[in-house]
């Protein structure tokens, strides 16, 4: 955002989408290289074909850690979305509660939840009970948040004319409350569901099981590095799935919204 | 006495404006009996934020079946709050108001329309879905609704734009749903709170003349709440003038120009000297 | 008379929630040994802090929280502004940043574990990773969000380029930054305290670790306290910081 006018580029450099692709690229090459190449201890960092040969290799433990993970999120978010759902809705529609409450929360929110997790595993052992509620609760939050927002924020203007035009209390919910909620309520869902998903899957690294975060514990101990590596690109795998379809149904949900300039890309 | 006034009129106008003008008379002559709105000594208060605040001081009015009334009157004056609680959406602390010989307890869609400042548009339906909202509402299946929406839309001069969402309209062509939507269960009383007041002149200017055009057609008995006084004679067969608050009637002065309302009415001396009357009125009284 | 409700249905809630768990533990509702009463807990916390062994603990957190922050800051704020400044660096690398501030960086702990070990610079260097890029994507935020019409002001009065950092660049900024820098303290803390929890032979998430395993649950829950009280006076002061840097703001 300079005033100043800059001089061109020498045409000599790449342009920036290319030196993106170039220097990821070269990034890659380097990790791929130096634990062959003996710069840096494969026991450190292995090369991501070593990784992916391990994957291959142990496909089905890594199936089977991946599919119990997923049980556990699949409960985990049900307490996140539904009984944050339900309180989000409470609390938005309920401005005193509104007031006192969301302060508190996002006091709160400066908490490192984790540290809830050793009371839960005390209680519930360190089987799935202890990562579904950690996890689900760690999402229930920003699903308050998000929820109450959006209906706090429906446009009063809207419940006016519906009223004016004789709807009923479920007509008012369905025709307008749920739909100018439902974006603010979808991107806390986006996010609880990140929360959720990296909530089961941290706990698992800390005590557990099964599962694929106790699975890359189990490797780390083992020094088996690739596979390791293997089991985080496979979480980043997962999260970046959830996310993307969440981000699919987010962009549904808000079709009828003028659509801001592109701001550039994630 | 206003009848007479409007037959001098019509006496010096040439036969085309003879005929309109006559149908005119006709029309008000036939339900002069039945007034279609009765205010009775309308009082409001409510509570401010330091202490309760009377904005309405006992108001009545009476509006026969086919006025189109207009409501002028300095910011604060409660011409709003008349509206809401004439649409059923506020009750009054004191006072009575009926509506075609009803009282008013509420809404009542299907005998009063309401077009509000803000077009109120839901941003996630399309103009014709906005449009059918109210029939939507009371039950009417799909097809008749949609095909009295569309009916609409081209009433409005918005044929060709139904599926298009509010964000993609201008601020004229939102006010413009917002007025098909309000003719959509063809109520006979409308009421509208300012709609144009967030528009730009030349806008308000074709939409005032769209209104006078549909209305023309179907002669609904209309209240409009407004800033402009250029637009309350322009518009309107009566302004009720309210005073400051808290709101009192201060005169209800009748507006003989001849319709259709054009350009040359507009320019006319007759014009100015209505709205000098109203200005002067509502800038001297306390 | 709401401005004045709103704290003591706060203050409401909490001892509220206080007396529900003491009187959960006392009715034996809970079992008092797995969810030792307020009266037991709050007693505890007095003792683990004037107890020497626990307040090292805390303190090589403490320290390695701090470390960590004044890495990351002037880091992340120099990347954020390298990205503003330069529209080719910032088209090729932003969306690098946005990327990675989205990933769960939590997963890479052991990576940082076969890197550093599992000492003091582990739990640095992950902190720094974690606050890192909420800082730089702030400070691209809090640049961008200059007014365009101000800048344009100081070019027609002729400000020279240290006026217009001075005068308009730095004001405008500073709330975002500040926010970012709250954020990243978030992060960090967060980041450290697993760490800790994860492998370590210091430090509070340590502490919290070992008292979970060995079901000293009176030691645990006032750890817990100590955690939170700690992380949330810290985030009040930089939000209290935030909110006098941000006087002129419309709210």
């Amino acid at each position: 955002m300079s005033a100043t006018a800059r001089p061109a580029l020498p045409r000599l450099l790449p342009g920036p989408v290319t030196l993106r692709w170039l220097v990821l690229g070269l990034v890659v090459l380097a990790w791929e290289a130096a634990p062959r190449l003996g710069w840096v201890p494969p026991v450190i960092l292995a090369p991501p074909s070593a990784a992916l040969l391990a994957g291959i290799a142990d496909f089905g433990t890594f199936a089977r850690a991946l599919a119990f993970t997923l049980g556990e999120i699949a409960v985990a978010l049900l307490i996140a979305y539904g009984l944050g759902g339900v309180v989000g809705l409470v609390v938005g529609a309920t401005p005193l509660l509104r007031a006192a409450l969301l302060p508190l929360l996002s006091s709160v929110y400066a908490v490192p939840f984790i540290v809830i997790y050793p009371v839960l595993t005390a209680w519930l052992g360190i089987g799935p009970a202890s990562k579904v509620w950690f996890a689900g609760f760690y999402g229930f939050f920003p699903v308050v948040l998000a929820t109450a927002a959006g209906v706090q924020l429906v446009d009063q203007r809207l419940v006016l004319m519906a009223r004016a035009n004789g709807a009923s209390r479920t007509q008012m919910a369905i025709e307008v409350i749920i739909p100018a909620a439902l974006p603010a309520v979808v991107s806390g869902l986006r996010i609880g569901g990140a929360l959720t998903t990296i909530g089961v899957v941290v706990a698992e690294m800390l005590a557990a099981t099964d599962g694929i975060g106790f699975l890359i514990t189990q490797n780390r101990t083992m020094f088996r590095t690739p596979e390791v590596y293997f089991g985080i690109l496979l979480v980043l795998a997962l999260a970046g799935t959830l996310d993307t379809i969440i981000g699919r149904i987010e962009r549904r949900a808000s079709r009828w919204r003028p659509q801001p300039e592109g701001i550039g890309h994630g | 006495m206003t009848e007479t006034r409007t037959t001098m009129e019509a006496l010096r106008m040439d036969g085309a404006q003879l005929m309109a003008a006559g149908q005119d008379l006709a029309h008000r002559h036939s339900n002069a009996a039945a007034a279609e709105i009765e205010v009775k000594a309308l009082t409001h208060r409510y509570a401010g934020a330091e202490g309760p605040v009377l904005a309405l001081q006992d108001v009545s009015l009476s509006v026969p079946s086919g006025h189109f009334v207009g409501l002028v009157g300095p910011s604060g004056c409660g011409k709003s709050s008349l509206l809401m609680m004439l649409a059923g959406l506020v009750t009054p602390s004191e006072g009575s108001i009926s509506i075609m010989g009803r009282p008013v307890l509420g809404p009542a869609p299907e005998r009063v329309g309401v077009v509000f400042q803000e077009a109120s548009l839901l941003p996630w339906r399309t103009a014709l879905d906005n449009v059918a909202f109210p029939l939507k509402l009371r039950g009417v299946p799909r097809a008749e609704r949609e095909a009295r929406a569309a009916e609409l839309l081209a009433l409005v001069g918005l044929a060709g734009f139904e599926r298009r969402y509010p964000h993609e309209l201008s601020g004229g062509m939102k006010q413009r749903v917002a007025i098909a939507r309000g003719f959509c269960q063809d109520p006979p009383v409308l009421l509208m709170d300012e709609p144009f007041a967030a528009l730009d002149e030349q806008t308000r200017m074709t939409l005032g003349d769209e209104l006078l055009r549909i209305w023309d057609r179907q002669r609904k008995t209309v209240v409009f709440v407004t800033h402009s006084l250029t637009e309350a004679v322009y518009l309107c067969d009566e302004v009720v003038v309210l005073s400051a608050r808290p709101g009192r009637v201060l005169e209800r002065i009748a507006i003989d120009l001849p319709r259709p309302r054009t350009w040359e009415v507009m320019a006319s001396a007759a014009f100015g000297e209505l709205r000098e009357r109203i200005w002067r009125l509502i800038r001297t009284t306390p | 008379m709401r401005r004045s409700t709103i704290p003591l249905l706060q203050l409401g809630i909490v001892l509220a929630f206080l007396l529900a768990w003491e009187g959960a533990s006392l009715t034996a509702l809970l079992d008092p040994r797995l969810l030792p009463p307020p009266s037991v807990v709050l007693p505890t916390v007095w003792r683990l802090l004037s107890d020497e062994v626990f307040l090292r603990h805390l303190a090589v957190t403490s320290w390695e929280v701090t470390v960590a922050i004044v890495i990351a800051t002037p880091l992340g704020a120099a990347i954020g502004l390298a990205l503003a400044e330069s529209p080719y660096l910032g088209r090729a690398f932003r969306p690098f940043f946005h990327f990675l501030a989205a990933v769960p960086k939590s997963i890479f702990l052991p990576v940082f574990i076969l890197l550093f070990g599992i000492g003091f610079e582990q739990k640095v260097a992950f902190g720094v990773f974690q606050a890192l890029f909420v800082i730089v994507i702030a400070t691209g935020a809090a640049v961008a969000g200059v007014p365009a019409d101000l800048l344009r002001l100081a070019r027609a009065y002729g400000a020279s380029r240290w006026q217009t950092w001075a005068e308009i660049q730095w004001h405008a900024m500073l709330p975002l930054l500040l926010e970012g820098l709250r954020l990243g303290m978030i992060f960090n803390i967060t980041g450290v305290i697993f760490a800790e929890m994860y492998v370590a032979r210091l430090g509070l998430g340590q502490r919290l670790a070992t008292w979970g395993q060995s079901f000293q649950m009176p030691e645990l829950f006032a750890g817990i306290l100590i955690a939170a009280g700690l992380s949330i006076a810290v985030n009040e002061a930089l939000r209290a910081l935030e909110r006098r840097m941000a006087r002129w703001r419309p709210t």
